[in-house]
């Protein structure tokens, strides 16, 4: 019994880490994306500023976001896209 | 086990709490005490007695406009600080590769200084962005400071729904581990959207080191080793013209930058540009006016406009209050030790809810031996730090150098003492040891001031006053906490 409690903790565990570093994997280069966009705006270092306002405010929330279910990871992945595609129709 | 969200950022909250929050308590202690950096400069430096507020004369301004014309012939870049409130000399300095240095004048007679070479309190302000590592401390710090946001919003997420509860009915004798829980919440509570705006701002200070508007893959090529531009040395050769008066282009460079104080002046061979000074308002700009050399003509006026740039000031007018005045700077301070207590008992509460399931693993241990070599070592180290700048002959050679030496030295001894007494499993005894210390250093810190610097302590009592008091205080707060460890112990 405790055998199989010691077990289910240390996958546990596996998991958790699994999922921050994956939550960090994919928020970072979002809020980089998101930057990004932001810069390509007409204005110089104006736009780098301001993303770079936005992204910093986002990028925590969207490594909390991404950890905490499926469903925001899935929320953030969405994100991503879209920032993307952002980035490629404004280039 | 079942896994909820409560849970699943329980366990985020508290191990990236934990491995952030040891590098965030010296982060954060470190940036408490920039608040008063200039002070703590002053106090360690007890040979400059100038008062505050002291008339800045033309004959002080000649006297420092004749070293530098000197200086820039002999080829050294330099640039002058002007009085403020804070800081009352008139400062000839240049960067020795790892602090500005270089002559203090009174600003009434235009005399130098012999004041001893010191870290000053700008060594608490290196620390605390850079971890004595340049660059790489750095963008080490801003990963803390991301870091120190999740485990934040993290904890939003799990203390949210019993909060009010928690902060109303605070059981700070209640069991331990409640007992701090409560202090951890009601601290951490109340100084929540300073420590929000201190970490996010701090982040965005050197944003482009964590988010660089430049390809991704950037980040993993190896910085190139810069050359110095051929123009550059070019310039070096250049010979520096005359410096005309210093007083009138002043007043035209107050009437031209909206009737803001100058701060600094940095002089090139043939053009000199005042700069805005950081306490005449909330927005930290670089706005300046240049001037032709040798005549003094105005050139330009450089400002910084639109709402972004204005946004950004801000930010980091807020982070680096230097407009703050004195009633500020102390909420600053006092707000910044509740940060640093909120994640100081943060630690320790992840050690004991810990001890009992993993209390003989040699991980925990380590971990304990680093969360009291952080609490404790840290205080101690500062303490040292303080006595050494004191006790080191006023005209020894390289007496600088020491005091960062006596720092990292103590905190060395420190941290070898908490992993010794880890080892032999007696904890209790590695605090109780360095919570004497600190006792013994702070409360000793007055009366080394006053044997040591007793024309300083007379000539400038509120500063020698505030600074001994803070020594006290450090006392005051580790004797207590030895008290606790020793009546749970019985």
């Amino acid at each position: 019994m405790s055998t199989d409690r010691t077990e289910d903790r240390i996958r546990l565990a596996r998991n958790r880490v699994a999922g921050i570093l994956l939550a960090s994997l994919i928020s970072y280069p979002v809020a980089y994306f998101v930057m990004m966009d932001i810069a390509h705006v007409p204005g110089g270092t104006v736009g780098i500023q301001l993303g770079q306002i936005m992204a910093l405010a986002c990028l925590p929330v969207l490594i909390v976001l991404c950890f905490s279910a499926y469903a925001g990871l899935l929320g953030v992945c969405a994100a991503g896209c879209v920032a993307v595609l952002a980035g490629l129709l404004i280039s | 086990m079942r896994e909820t969200l409560r849970t699943r950022m329980g366990w985020l909250h508290g191990w990236a709490g934990f491995v952030a929050g040891l590098l965030a308590v010296c982060i954060f202690m470190t940036g408490s005490l920039s608040v008063f950096d200039t002070e703590i400069t002053r106090w360690m430096q007890p040979e400059n007695q100038v008062p505050a507020n002291a008339p800045l004369t033309d004959t002080a301004l000649n006297a420092a406009s004749s070293l530098i014309h000197d200086q820039q012939v002999r080829g050294a870049s330099v640039f002058l600080t002007l009085p403020s409130v804070r800081s009352p000399t008139l400062d000839v300095l240049h960067y020795d590769g790892r602090q500005f240095v270089g002559t203090l004048f009174d600003p009434r007679t235009g005399t130098s200084i012999p004041a001893r070479a010191t870290m000053g309190g700008t060594f608490f302000f290196s620390f605390h962005y850079t971890l004595l590592e340049g660059i790489t401390g750095t963008r080490i710090v801003n990963i803390i400071g991301v870091v120190l946001l999740v485990t934040i919003i993290s904890g939003i997420v799990i203390h949210i729904r019993a909060l009010v509860p928690d902060i109303v009915r605070v059981r700070l004798s209640a069991a331990r581990l409640r007992g701090w829980l409560d202090a951890h919440l009601l601290v951490g509570v109340l100084v929540l959207p300073f420590t929000i705006m201190i970490i996010y701002t701090g982040v965005l200070v050197n944003a482009g080191l964590i988010l660089p508007a430049t390809p991704l893959t950037s980040l993993f090529t190896p910085e190139k080793v810069r050359t110095p531009p051929t123009s550059g040395m070019k310039a070096a050769t250049v010979m520096p013209q005359p410096l005309p008066p210093l007083a009138p282009l002043l007043a035209t460079a107050r009437r031209d930058l909206q009737g803001r104080d100058a701060g600094f002046i940095l002089f090139s061979p043939d053009h000199l540009s005042i700069y805005a000074s950081d306490a005449s308002g909330p927005f930290l700009t670089r706005d300046h006016a240049d001037f032709s050399l040798p005549d003094g003509r105005l050139v330009g006026i450089t400002t910084t406009s639109g709402s972004v740039a204005h946004t950004m000031q801000v930010m980091h007018g807020l982070h680096y209050a230097r407009f703050a005045p004195l009633d500020l700077r102390w909420l600053y301070f006092v707000s910044g030790l509740c940060g640093t207590a909120t994640i100081a008992s943060g630690l320790v509460l992840f050690l004991m809810k810990r001890r009992s399931r993993s209390g003989h693993r040699i991980g925990f241990r380590v971990g304990e031996s680093l969360t009291v070599s952080t609490l404790t070592g840290l205080p101690i180290s500062i303490l040292a730090f303080l006595w050494c700048n004191h006790l080191l002959p006023a005209s020894m050679a390289g007496r600088d150098r020491l005091e960062i030496g006596c720092f990292l030295g103590a905190w060395i001894l420190c941290t070898g003492h908490a992993g010794l007494q880890s080892s032999g499993l007696r904890m209790n005894g590695a605090w109780k040891t360095q919570l004497c210390l600190i006792a013994l250093l702070g409360g000793g810190l007055p009366l080394l001031d006053i044997l040591t610097c007793p024309r300083a302590v007379y000539g400038l009592p509120a500063i020698h006053a505030a600074i001994d008091g803070i020594g006290m205080l450090a006392a005051a707060v580790a004797l207590y906490v030895r008290h606790r460890l020793e009546s749970d112990g019985k």
